[in-house]
């Protein structure tokens, strides 16, 4: 084994990931110069062309495909470790048969991911889809004319999506109620690619017992990463606190007196409504509930919501109502003090919608506390007493850009309909007027004044 | 809509305290999971599997029957057949087990659910299966003509003793299934995955296809293996005939072999090594007068000269140094003899039934291979890998299903 006689081709494997072969080379150098020069139209800095590895996944992050430049990267990672092996091993051997095939199966993972981040890059810089034939024929050229063509510039740059733009907080923090949810969330954030990522900042409320609260915000705002840290199942750097008791301290103790139900109906078709609810009892009731008392809670609970004239069916020729009423139902049986439900009517008609929104808000009336995420809030909006305004800010973190009554809310955002106030707050690509960083900003001086 | 009854928040909460937080534990959760792996079993299509490991056994029973348990080469792949059969059997049972009702399972978890409960309800509901399986293949294998000896091994039956392993093969990959199954977020990711477990399962067992040296501690990792292993060890493999060999034979009585050859080489061959070797074995041995006219049965014999020696006893060597040495030989070097002969002639020759047993049991000893003998310790330790299989497939399952609530949204 001669290191020194392979040397040359693995720098250049390492550097431009490519053989030592003069068309080869000139190919990769050009397209590091293209590069070079996206990058610096991207917002980011043009070197990174240059730094092996990290250059895809810079490439990723212009073409707004992060989530593509991880993979990429660690693939670019592989492939390299696997060709410089084969220098290692005698050729013709099994050894070198099996890293050919390694390295086959790599490039075509490559090949795909690569695809996507091209085709990203064409919706980014707003071109025909055309171009994905020569980016992955020949990067080279798109590169060098992307790079230098002034009427090739990007819609938006990636240094916007990242997480160095200042950070504001109100500096706020609500006072615990003895009845009723306190919640002071400072920061949910979690490790991406080994880069913090902050999902929600800044989120301050105070809700009284009997309030029915609406949950708006657009599509990745953080609603359900918002509830998710509320019911404590995916702890943030918070306090949440539930008629005077501490969430999160109390988790085991208090972990059944918060209903969570999701936006699918996840129930299995085989079981009898009855048998559903009674193992939904057996699972969420203290194990002090003795069988009869179970059965009792069962007959009540689908007395309440109209399931008892179904009790026998199975969950699988149910209608769309009636198996969101019973997901509902299997939360509602061990009697949460809050109870949150995503999107309960989604694939309901407006009539089924709002019948299920008069259950809600009866169940208000008894001093819950009822927090609901739904996309159509305006033909049962009368229903509600308050309603939460996620947004994402200029670092895609969502912030609290509204909370309190639904007049107020009307005023302070000078919109009437609560889809308004959502298109109000989403950014301008996802259709929306980009004015979030505003009203996080004014919801702050309100609140402060 | 009827009035929503409930008490006031302060009494509410009251009566909580009082009730305590304490939830069900895990041994207590397992009864209401196996209640809904029975009513899948019931109300879905779950119930399909045992018709179908029917079917399965039937078809494979068709093709072994006349086979396994006669011959080495039969057994072989009668192994190979039945492990197929449980691994089929056992994969297919739970692949979808676990995927098709992740979400459910997320949102039970957050409920109180523990996995060691829902895995253990698992584990009962496919041993039960399996079992089933197991006992409906069995019975039509041995009604479809199989013949299992009637002693067995392990066990006073054969049929138990097969049964077990089929049972622990099926089991085995009932788990190797289970855990795809709690790995995977959605029942095509399963199903895509599945061939390639069945073909590396088949292909490094390393009880058909003779794997390269790299690759043969693989065949460690496989369900298979230890499967074809324990089939072909309890039907005594090493103690069968080879039939191979002597089939091939056999086949070709009607082969002719032969050719022209020079007394000139003739004449060389007595000088090889061979016969060399062989110059002091004596073809003729010493004889008596008495004893050639009893051989020859030429009747009474004078008592005077009955016990004179005829002939000394002639070698090898002296044969050759008579025919190399004789004139008449040497004067016809150049001349051509033409040998002919069928393969048929040759077994005729030397017999039939003396060379069958010569190639059957020369082959099958060439073809001994220890990791099939009928022993004790050998099928207990297969049995025993089996289970190890059993044991370290449901746990990563288990930990890999506790991760749950790590999935993407």
């Amino acid at each position: 084994m001669n290191i020194q006689a392979h040397l040359p081709d693995m720098i250049c494997l390492v550097l431009f990931g490519t053989a030592v072969h003069p068309l080869f080379l000139a190919q990769a150098v050009l397209w590091l110069i293209g590069l070079w020069k996206i990058f610096e139209k991207c917002g980011l800095k043009g070197w990174w062309a240059l730094v092996p590895v990290a250059r895809i996944y810079q490439l990723a992050l212009c073409s707004d495909r992060e989530l593509e430049g991880r993979p990429l990267a660690v693939l670019e990672v592989l492939q390299i470790l696997v060709s410089c092996s084969s220098y290692f091993v005698p050729s013709r051997s099994d050894a070198a048969d099996i890293l050919a095939v390694v390295s086959l199966l790599i490039w075509l993972l490559q090949t795909v991911y690569l695809f996507r981040v091209y085709l990203g890059l064409i919706e980014v810089f707003d071109q025909k889809k055309w171009w994905i034939l020569p980016w992955m024929l020949v990067d080279a050229i798109p590169a060098l004319i992307w790079g230098f063509g002034k009427k090739y510039q990007p819609l938006w740059k990636a240094k916007e999506i990242r997480d160095d733009a200042p950070v504001f907080f109100s500096g706020r923090k609500a006072n615990v109620l003895e009845e009723g949810l306190t919640v002071n969330l400072e920061e949910r954030s979690c490790r991406e690619f080994f880069r913090k990522k902050v999902l929600l900042r800044d989120i301050c409320m105070e809700i009284q017992p009997g309030h029915m609260v609406l949950l708006l915000g657009g599509s990745g705002a953080g609603k359900t990463t918002f509830v998710n840290a509320v019911n404590g199942y995916e702890p943030a750097k918070a306090e949440v606190v539930i008629n005077g008791k501490n969430m999160y301290k109390h988790y085991k103790e208090m972990q059944y007196d918060i209903g969570f139900v999701p936006q699918q109906d996840l129930m299995r078709g085989s079981d009898s409504v009855y048998r559903t609810l009674m193992d939904a009892a057996a699972l969420r009731l203290p194990s002090s509930f003795s069988h009869s008392e179970r059965q009792e809670r069962v007959e009540q609970v689908m007395d309440i919501f109209g399931l008892t004239p179904v009790r026998r069916e199975q969950v699988s020729k149910l209608s769309g109502g009636q198996r969101k009423r019973l997901s509902i139902a299997m939360e509602f049986i061990p009697n949460p003090t809050l109870f949150i439900l995503d999107e309960p009517d989604s694939g309901l008609d407006g009539v089924m919608a709002r019948e299920l929104f008069l259950q809600l808000r009866r169940i208000a009336d008894q001093g819950k506390i009822i927090i609901v995420i739904t996309h159509t809030p305006d033909r049962v909006i009368d229903l509600f007493d308050d309603v939460i305004v996620l947004a994402k800010d200029r670092n895609r973190t969502g912030r609290l850009a509204w909370y309190g009554p639904i007049p107020e809310a009307r005023a302070f955002f000078r919109r009437e309909k609560m889809e308004e106030i959502v298109k109000s707050v989403n950014r301008k690509e996802e259709g929306g007027d980009g004015l979030a960083d505003e009203y996080i900003l004014k919801y702050a001086e309100v609140h402060h004044a | 809509m009827p009035e929503i009854r409930t008490e006031p928040p302060a009494a509410e909460r009251r009566e909580k305290r009082e009730r305590g937080f304490r939830h069900r534990g895990r041994t207590s959760q397992v009864p209401i999971y196996l209640g809904k792996q029975y009513r899948f079993f019931i109300n879905e299509s779950d119930w399909k599997v045992l018709p179908m490991a029917a079917v399965i056994a039937a078809l494979v029973a068709m093709v072994i029957r006349n086979k396994l348990f006669i011959n080495m080469e039969g057994s072989l792949m009668g192994a190979l057949a039945m492990t197929c059969v449980a691994l089929w059997n056992g994969c297919f049972n739970s692949i979808q087990a676990i995927c098709r009702e992740r979400p459910i399972i997320k949102r039970e978890h957050r409920s109180g659910l523990h996995i060691t409960s829902y895995m253990a309800a698992h584990m009962i509901y496919q041993f039960t299966l399996c079992l089933a399986q197991t006992g409906i293949s069995m019975y039509v294998m041995k009604i479809a003509g199989i013949q299992f000896p009637d002693k067995g091994f392990m066990t006073p039956w054969m049929i138990v003793d097969v049964g077990i392993s089929m049972l622990l093969i099926s089991y085995a990959a009932d788990m190797m299934s289970l855990f795809i199954s709690s790995v995977s977020q959605t029942t095509t990711g399963a199903m895509t995955v599945m061939p390639f477990v069945l073909i590396f399962q088949l292909v490094f067992s390393g009880g058909i296809l003779p794997l390269p040296s790299w690759c043969r501690p693989l065949s460690n990792f496989t369900i298979s293996n230890y499967g074809i292993r324990v089939i072909a060890a309890q039907s005594g493999y090493n103690e069968l005939p080879m039939v191979t060999g002597w089939n091939t034979l056999s086949g070709m009585r009607q082969v002719e072999i032969g050719g022209e050859i020079t007394v000139d080489q003739l004449l060389r061959m007595l000088d090889s090594p061979a016969v060399v070797r062989r110059r002091d074995e004596v073809v003729i041995p010493s004889m008596t007068v008495g004893q050639a006219a009893d051989l020859l049965e030429t009747g009474d014999v004078s008592p005077t000269v009955r016990d004179e020696v005829l002939t000394g006893p002639v070698t090898v060597g002296q044969i050759a140094d008579f025919l190399r040495e004789n004139k008449a030989l040497r004067d016809r070097r150049d001349q051509t003899i033409t040998l002919k002969a069928t393969v048929g002639d040759l077994l005729d020759l030397f017999g039939e039934e003396r060379v069958k047993n010569l190639v059957q049991t020369k082959t099958a000893e060439a073809a001994y291979k220890p990791e099939y003998a009928r022993t004790f310790r050998n099928i207990a330790w297969n049995w025993l890998m089996l289970g190890i299989f059993i044991l370290a497939f449901a746990l990563l399952a288990t930990v890999s299903l506790e991760m749950i609530d790590k999935d993407k949204r």
